[in-house]
């Protein structure tokens, strides 16, 4: 997504060297993205449901 | 004694050559080995991480690693958002930001090597239509995966 689009940056976070991030994100499985820091996705998702949550974000800022 | 096999190194060097149309540029973020680190503080997976880049980096002549000091190239980090360690910033073709944070490990190393060829190229699996519709998003998304190796 973040090679199609300029405003989004998409970092993949290697959680076991970084565990303060496991408890600031409350991670209790994997893959789990977080939006903006605030929205929590656990697995995977469709492309159309994770797009439109992306979506949703950048509206909301 | 290196990180990547012989068989795998010949499979990736060819993937690379079928797959990487545009240079990219791989910055990696790292500390400098000192006598005098705390260990609590210490970089666990920097060496081994700059060992596997340089070693995909001999694969193809459309690859190239700059390696930067997170504390001698402070300002550097910062424009790039860099706060953790090993850190890696992928720029090539890509219009937004992608960015890799620990070592790109076991099942991690498929990504990182799918990072490599969608930033060459500039363009993605995703469908037209999501394509159309982050294009133009009004405001930026940060998007974070958290993942293990395994």
């Amino acid at each position: 997504m973040a090679v199609e689009s300029p405003n989004i940056t998409a970092d993949v976070i290697e959680a076991s060297e970084f565990p303060e991030l496991i408890q600031r994100y409350a991670v209790r499985g994997v893959p789990k993205t977080v939006i903006n820091a605030t929205v929590g996705i656990e697995g995977a998702m469709p492309e159309a449901a994770f797009l439109n949550r992306v979506v949703q974000a950048a509206r909301e800022g | 004694m290196p990180l990547l096999s012989e068989n795998d190194a010949q499979e990736i060097r060819k993937l690379f050559a079928e797959r990487l149309t545009e240079p990219v540029t791989v910055h990696l973020y790292t500390q400098q080995a000192s006598p005098l680190a705390v260990p609590s503080h210490q970089c666990q997976t920097c060496r081994e991480t700059a060992e596997l880049l340089a070693e995909l980096a001999a694969l193809s002549n459309k690859i190239k690693i700059v390696t930067h000091d997170l504390v001698t190239e402070a300002d550097q980090a910062k424009r790039q958002g860099i706060e953790r360690i090993p850190a890696l910033v992928f720029e090539g073709k890509g219009r937004g930001t992608v960015r890799y944070f620990g070592i790109p490990a076991g099942y991690e190393f498929a990504v990182l090597i799918e990072a490599l060829f969608d930033v060459s190229r500039g363009t993605t699996g995703l469908s037209p239509a999501s394509r159309q519709q982050i294009a133009n998003l009004p405001k930026p998304v940060h998007l974070e995966v958290l993942v293990t190796p395994t």
